[in-house]
């Protein structure tokens, strides 16, 4: 039966998307949408297009690792280590420029950083069976420490300016930041929309059982997930670090938390298998705009830690209304007393 | 499809598994032919699913061989069994219930698009859609035909069509059923179970696992009972519920086939 | 069995991981010991002020020919004459306020000769960068002084460690204890058990009712002196009061009042306040998680919402996050309008000092290189029996392109 064609003028019903992540999406549009209408009202300087290449600055770095975070999380895993990994390879980069070496090699050793933290945290989710969120708590500790010892807890302010200019300034009048961020986001977007490594993902967080019986090796999706979350969060801190002029040791400390709020709100579910890149631009960008506006107002940012706080809330009860759970699914596998035995 | 009615596709001989001390099968012998439905019935714990695991590459046998058209074969793993042909439906449903119909029904088999793009792992989803609706339209099965609909969203008997087209859309050698209808209601039970009639016709040698004894009557071919592990009984005719009955639990342990 | 196997495998892991660690350590150690003495002598040259040679308490006892003077600030250092001096009372076993005391306190460090004092310092950490080079000079001062000093860690954020080091502390009982635990509500706990076991305690960094207080840096002091050379650069280049605006970066996370970092806030305010007459209008405290980049982010929004600021006076709560700000008024074109000043002589500001950077003129140093000198200088006095002020400072230095030890860049 493999490979009949289908018959002509049979099957015709298009393709439709996902229609709750789509939903999602269009109310987060909406809801950037309104909030830009009320700010153009309130503040004369936010219907402007320096202002929204600030706004675009300023989420860069969270953009890159919020892109990562989608497969992650849609993997029914999550990596809580990627600020301290950012924070980490932004001081290898840093203590690699400070001993006069190119900057590609600091970049490159940056990058291989990150690598490593993906593999040790595949190692110990993947062989010895542990949660991801309990491991990854576990290795950002680590990392955070190893990034402390690396110049004993200085920072590291960086000598080379080619190293600087790839984060500081703009090109075409754009942030360069951003730029990396779009690619970033380009690349993870089509792997999980077209590819059948990014089917085989959202199979693996739907359901590992029945992914393991179709064939799918669980095991590699995961391997791919934490060496990709390993890469981009260093990635991430390098553009960190380049943008800041400086390598300091705590860099990225608190993101991972506005990193895994931007994805939920943007509709990935924390119980895998369900969530979209486009989601997750769009949760970046919201919370990005809502930070912008309430700068621009000059509200404090206790208001824009309360108003981030409502949003994440808002969007996570809107999934437990549409009947969803969180028993035993996703980043929860694995949380119940015992083991699972393999 | 060539393959003549009654033909012995699938063999097992000698088959024996043991956990520890328990012998879950012990030195069964089994023939499965193209085009029938063959019930597996027995106890709980009789050694049913044992024996359908082996044959679909899930469980390595401590002894016996597995022959797939006249030839042996090892199966390792339930891969090796379906590049083989070889489908198989569990009482838990093996879907991604956050994914949408195509997506299950290619679920590890995935159309690449041809070329560069395919290289890239690129999917073909235009293709996938136009075979998976050819699929649910020859199977008749009653699923939403619009894609983007998660199969959670569905109800359990169009899950489990879903599960059932799955296997019959790659199933070319043999198909089968562990329990289908275990979570089903009885019209659902009657739809799934039409359906494996449907794929035998095909010429697919289907085995059946289910307690339900007036479905086997009503659907098998051919009976074969299993009992402490050991097959204890092969019938093709003149079967009868309390015959059944009593070959299942084991009264009167004396008969043989 | 596989669960022994697991933890079995764990533990080693650990064990591994922890070995390999402590030799990072030694060997960040050793790199830290450079620049920390060859600092040493630059800062030490520098100040001119409080050094009032005729004070310097005589060496007296067991102890041995003078190391080091170490100029020193007192709160109120103004009137040094009005500050409170105190001096160890055996019998109460707490300090007494006495009015026999000279004009002036001079920290002076001594050879430890015969006298056979002990001394415990329970810093922290050993982890933030100005605790290593703080707990280096320790080691580098009693090396010097031959002084028998012990380093009980705090390990913060523990809310256990600090208990335990003064548990450990009492059994090792030394002549005085040299106490840094930043977390106020152990205190109490802390020093009622020095007292108990008539040890004399100098709290460090966070004050404690009834004992002397050294602190590492006064905050408030260094906000007021980033303040007057600032304003000094502003009138250089003629700005007027009209024309500035006044941006601070501070921190919600720090307690807004003067026993934080906060302090230099408060400070800076109050100066140009005073002396450069800007309305509480054109001050704007931002908040900057420290997280440079969102420093950077946060400046650039207020930038846009005040496109008509013309010249900028700048100033963080530390060096961090003055760079963001300075990174802020740079990408906002905005760099030859502006100065900031930032605190702490951290690499943020080491190196655009060194670069002569335009906008980020100066940063002020704390010493800790020589927190040693001055904690054993003091804990030999009250050793002694020799009067202490009650609240005692190092000179912080404010460090500029020109003033800057140049081998530090
Ligand atoms: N993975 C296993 N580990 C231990 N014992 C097992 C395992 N699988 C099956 N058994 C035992 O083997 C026997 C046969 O099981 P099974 O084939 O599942 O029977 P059935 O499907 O007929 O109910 C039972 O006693 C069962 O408990
Ligand atoms: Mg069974």
């Amino acid at each position: 039966m493999i490979g009949k064609k289908p018959h002509s003028g049979g099957p015709s019903r298009r393709i439709r998307a996902n229609v709750g992540g789509s939903r999602r999406s269009l109310g987060l549009a909406l809801a950037i949408v309104a909030i830009s209408i009320v700010m153009t009202m309130v503040s004369p300087y936010f219907f402007a297009a320096g202002n929204f290449l600030n706004v675009a600055r300023a989420v860069a770095i969270t953009g890159i690792v919020a892109a990562v975070s989608t497969p992650m999380l849609i993997s029914g895993n999550v990596d809580l280590s990627v600020a301290a990994t950012m924070g980490l390879s932004g001081m290898t980069a840093g203590a690699l420029l400070v001993q006069e070496l190119p900057v590609p090699v600091a970049i490159l050793g940056a990058l291989v950083v990150g690598l490593l933290m993906g593999f040790v945290n595949a190692v110990i989710v993947v062989k010895f069976q542990v949660n991801s969120l309990i491991a990854t708590i576990g290795t950002a500790f680590i990392a955070r420490g190893v990034a402390f010892l690396v110049n004993s807890g200085r920072s590291i302010f960086i000598p080379a300016e080619s190293y600087v200019n790839l984060g500081q300034g703009s090109a075409l009048g754009i942030p360069k930041p951003v730029f990396y961020t779009v690619v970033v986001f380009v690349l993870i977007g089509f792997v999980m929309r077209y590819t059948k490594v990014g089917a085989h993902i959202y199979a693996v967080g739907s359901s590992p059982e029945a992914a393991r019986r179709a064939g799918i090796s669980v095991p590699k999706i995961t391997w791919g997930v934490f060496l990709a979350s390993g890469f981009f969060s260093a990635l991430a801190g390098v553009v960190l670090t380049s943008q800041a002029g400086s390598a300091f040791p705590y860099g990225g400390q608190g993101r991972e938390l506005e990193i895994i709020a931007a994805v939920i709100v943007g509709g990935t579910a924390l119980t895998g298998g369900r969530g979209s890149i486009t989601g997750t631009i769009l949760g970046v960008v919201l919370l990005g705009i809502i930070a912008n506006s309430l700068n621009l107002v000059g509200l404090p940012v206790p208001y824009q830690d309360i108003s981030r706080g409502l949003l994440l809330v808002a969007a996570v009860a809107t999934d437990q209304l549409s009947g969803r759970t969180l028993g035993g699914r996703g980043v929860f596998r694995g949380l119940r007393a015992g083991t699972e035995e393999s | 499809m060539s393959v003549k009615k009654g033909r012995v596709v699938i063999e097992g001989i000698g088959l024996s598994k043991s956990y520890g001390p328990i012998i879950a099968l012990d030195n069964v012998d089994i023939e499965i032919r193209a085009g029938e439905i063959t019930a597996l019935v027995g106890d709980n714990g009789a050694g049913k699913s044992t024996l359908i695991k082996i044959l679909a590459g899930a469980v390595i046998p401590d002894a016996g061989e597995v022959r797939v058209n006249g030839e042996r074969v090892v199966l390792r793993t339930p891969a090796d069994a379906r590049d083989l042909g070889i489908e198989t439906i569990f009482q838990d449903l093996a879907l991604a219930p956050d994914r949408d119909v195509v997506t299950n029904l290619f679920l590890g088999r995935e159309v690449l698009r041809k070329g560069m793009a395919g290289k890239f792992g690129m999917l073909d989803r235009g293709a996938m859609e136009a075979q998976a609706l050819t699929q649910i339209d020859a199977l008749g099965v009653n699923i939403p035909r619009s894609t983007g609909v998660s199969i959670g969203e569905m109800s359990g008997g169009q899950q489990q069509s879903v599960a059932v087209a799955r296997g019959a859309f790659w199933a070319k050698t043999g198909m089968f059923m562990d329990e289908p209808t275990a979570a089903l209601g009885v019209r659902e039970s009657s739809r799934v179970l039409q359906l494996a009639r449907q794929i035998a016709q095909g010429g697919v040698a289907v085995v059946l696992i289910s307690h339900i004894l007036p479905h086997v009557m009503e659907l098998a071919d051919r009976v074969v009972v299993l009992r402490h592990g050991q097959k204890v009984a092969e019938l093709t005719e003149d079967i009868s519920m309390d015959r059944l009955v009593t070959l299942i639990v084991g009264v009167d342990a004396d008969d043989a086939t | 069995m596989l669960q022994v196997t697991r933890v079995f495998v764990a533990t080693v892991l650990a064990l591994v991981i922890a070995a390999c660690g402590d030799g990072d350590t030694e060997d960040a150690a050793e790199t830290t010991a450079a620049p920390t003495t060859t600092a040493a002598p630059a800062t030490t040259a520098a100040p001119e002020t409080t050094a009032a040679p005729e004070t310097t308490a005589a060496p007296a006892g067991g102890l041995g020919a003078v190391i080091m003077e170490l100029p020193t600030t007192i709160s109120n250092a103004e009137q040094a004459a009005e500050a409170t001096w105190v001096v160890w009372d055996e019998d109460s076993c707490s300090f007494v306020e006495t009015d026999d005391h000279p004009d002036f306190y001079q920290a002076v460090l001594r050879e430890a000769g015969d006298s056979g004092y002990r001394f415990a310092w329970t810093p922290e950490d050993n982890v933030f960068d100005t605790l290593i080079v703080a707990n280096e000079s320790f080691r580098v001062a009693a090396a010097a002084s031959g002084a028998d000093v012990t380093e009980f860690d705090n390990q913060y954020p523990s809310e256990e460690q600090p208990l335990v080091v003064a548990d450990l502390v009492v059994q090792h009982d030394p002549d005085v204890v040299l106490s840094m635990n930043v977390l106020a509500n152990l205190n109490p706990a802390i020093m009622s058990q020095y007292k108990e076991a008539c040890i004399p305690a100098v709290a460090h960094s966070v004050p404690h009712e009834g004992q002397p207080f050294f602190g590492g840096g006064e905050w408030y002091a260094v906000g007021r002196a980033q303040a007057e050379y600032l304003i000094a650069v502003a009138e250089g280049r003629g700005w007027t009061t009209g024309d500035v605006d006044v941006l601070l970066c501070s921190h919600s996370a720090f307690v807004q009042d003067r026993t934080s970092p906060y302090a230099s806030i408060i400070g800076f305010r109050e100066v140009v306040k005073e002396s450069f007459d800007v309305g509480d209008d054109n001050i704007h405290e931002l908040e900057c998680p420290s997280d440079i980049v969102t420093d950077q982010a946060n400046v650039a929004d207020w930038l846009t919402a005040h496109p008509d600021t013309q010249n900028i006076m700048g100033f963080g709560i530390n060096d961090l996050r003055t760079l963001g700000m300075v990174n802020a008024l740079r990408e906002s074109g905005r760099a030859e309008t502006s100065i900031a000043g930032g605190v702490g002589l951290s690499q943020e500001s080491v190196g655009p000092l060194c670069a002569n950077d335009p906008t980020f003129l100066t940063s002020v140093d704390f010493v800790p290189q020589l927190w040693g000198e001055y904690g054993i200088a003091i804990a030999q006095d009250i050793a002694e029996g020799n009067p202490i002020p009650s609240e005692i400072y190092p000179q912080a230095t404010v460090v500029d392109a020109e003033t800057i030890d140049q081998a530090t860049c």
